[in-house]
């Protein structure tokens, strides 16, 4: 009897002593855990419940959005965008999966202006931002669709500022040199004549290093 | 010890013999040699986002690979009554319960070991540059998996296969949902709440530069203290067990 009580003694103390032990380690591990930040874009990913999910979501969103990139170029391609409703759900979904997915937000914003749903395709233009504050290719959309859709020239030509900083990341030179062209259009447009020919300038200094590099034009949507 | 690794040797002889595994592992590494064809995310962490999916992909598979093996194993051996030879052969309960988790978790390391190389060398061939903290991951992918792999021996000393599978992704659940149910370490609860998020270090790894030798230390003192524990409840379960 005492041998048996004994051993059932030993396990529940064995079973708290390793529970404990992980515990501890866990304990250890919150105290030492790194923080980080997704790129930079201020989207805090630190160690929140099933972390390993949002590569799924991730990859997900990629997987919605390369099927949509095929169709665009080879199934509608002379179909104007902005006929193209059938894309919205898809692009929606693919936001909600992947803040950090840039595509579907400028042509979503660019579908939903074209069709006069102006103040939401300002509206995720903006949340696109938000999210990629160093995007330049979402900032020019943001700056671009408030100087076509909007009276609102001093956002526009606010928003189109931020894309000049140096900080700001853009896929490539071509990506870069047309949306100088956008600055320079918004910039002009406001009467900002001096920094619109600095603008210039730098234009045509990506405009030499393009064909110094050889680049060519491969990807363009309508707009 | 001799007849746990015997056991263990048993078991990693039947995952290998088992297509299931194999075709999991294979679509998996088709899908992780993929992400890099995934279109350009543009913000410049396109590495750090090929990380992240490369270890959400590995752990899927290895969450997969570890339900596959490790659910059905006992009470299989139970109903087919192939565990009475073994136990015939003087294996205790005990050391056949340890027997295989140690077979499940070996086959999990060459499983998730496979995983690593392949995205380790994918990343490497695409970004030009050796992603060394990947294997951090790997590894806190693997304790983890093996953690799971305790819990469902454990439970399945003493229950059905779908009871198994429930009980270990109910677990998978409770333990990473800690910050949102307490909220952080001011709860008084935060620190006796049962949570593998030790072995959640996908961030760090994926955006920022992985986690110091301490951190893996108190990785490691965590998966001892679980499987130690998990591993000697699925024991006693099973020793009491009328066969």
């Amino acid at each position: 009897m005492g041998t048996l009580m004994n051993s059932r003694l030993l396990a529940i103390v064995l079973v708290v002593v390793l529970f404990s032990l992980a515990l501890v380690g866990q304990a250890g591990a919150d105290a030492l855990v790194p923080v980080t930040e997704k790129s930079g874009t201020g989207q805090a990913v630190e160690r929140a419940g099933f972390a390993y999910l949002t590569g799924v979501r991730t990859y997900a969103a990629a997987v919605l959005w390369n099927r949509l990139d095929g169709l665009l170029h080879e199934y509608y391609d002379d179909v104007p965008l902005t006929e193209q409703t059938y894309i919205m759900p898809t692009l929606n979904m693919a936001v909600m999966l992947d803040p950090q997915l840039t595509p579907p937000y400028y042509v979503a914003a660019w579908v939903l202006a074209r069709q006069g749903s102006v103040d939401e395709a300002l509206a995720l233009a903006e949340q696109g931002v938000e999210n990629n504050p160093r995007s330049g290719i979402l900032l020019i959309n943001h700056a671009q669709l408030l100087s076509l859709f909007t009276e609102d020239d001093v956002a526009a030509v606010a928003r189109a500022e931020e894309a000049l900083a140096s900080d700001v990341v853009w896929v490539d030179l071509i990506e870069q040199h047309d949306s100088y062209a956008v600055v320079l259009a918004i910039l002009r447009q406001s009467g900002k004549t001096e920094q619109a020919a600095l603008v210039g300038r730098e234009i045509e200094r990506i405009d030499a290093e393009i064909d110094r590099l050889g680049l060519t034009v491969e990807h363009d949507h309508d707009h | 010890m001799n007849r746990v690794a015997a056991v263990a040797r048993a078991v990693v002889a039947d995952a290998i013999r088992r297509r299931i595994v194999w075709v999991v592992v294979l679509f998996s590494l088709v899908l992780a040699a993929m992400i890099p064809m995934l279109p350009s995310y543009g913000v410049g962490v396109a590495d750090a986002v090929y990380r992240e999916i490369a270890l959400a992909m590995t752990y899927v598979a290895a969450m997969v690979v570890t339900l596959v093996l490790s659910v059905s194993r006992i009470p299989v051996e139970v109903e087919r009554r192939t565990l009475y030879s073994v136990l015939a052969r003087d294996v205790r309960r005990w050391e056949y319960v340890l027997g295989t988790w140690l077979g499940i978790t070996l086959t999990l390391a060459a499983v998730t070991a496979a995983f690593g190389g392949i995205i380790f060398a994918v990343g490497w061939a695409v970004y030009g540059a050796p992603m060394w903290m990947l294997w951090q991951g790997v590894l806190a992918i693997w304790m983890e998996a093996g953690i799971i792999a305790a819990l469902c021996v454990a439970v399945s000393t003493i229950t059905l296969p779908v009871i198994v599978a429930v009980a270990a992704l109910a677990f998978l659940f409770i333990a990473h949902v800690r910050a949102d149910l307490l909220g952080g370490p001011e709860n008084p609860l935060w620190y006796a709440y049962p949570s593998l998020d030790a072995f959640n270090i996908i961030a760090p790894v994926s955006h920022g530069s992985g986690v110091s030798l301490l951190y893996l230390a108190t990785m490691v003192l965590a998966f001892v203290g679980w499987v130690g524990a998990l591993v000697f409840l699925g024991a006693l379960g099973f020793s009491r067990r009328d066969l």
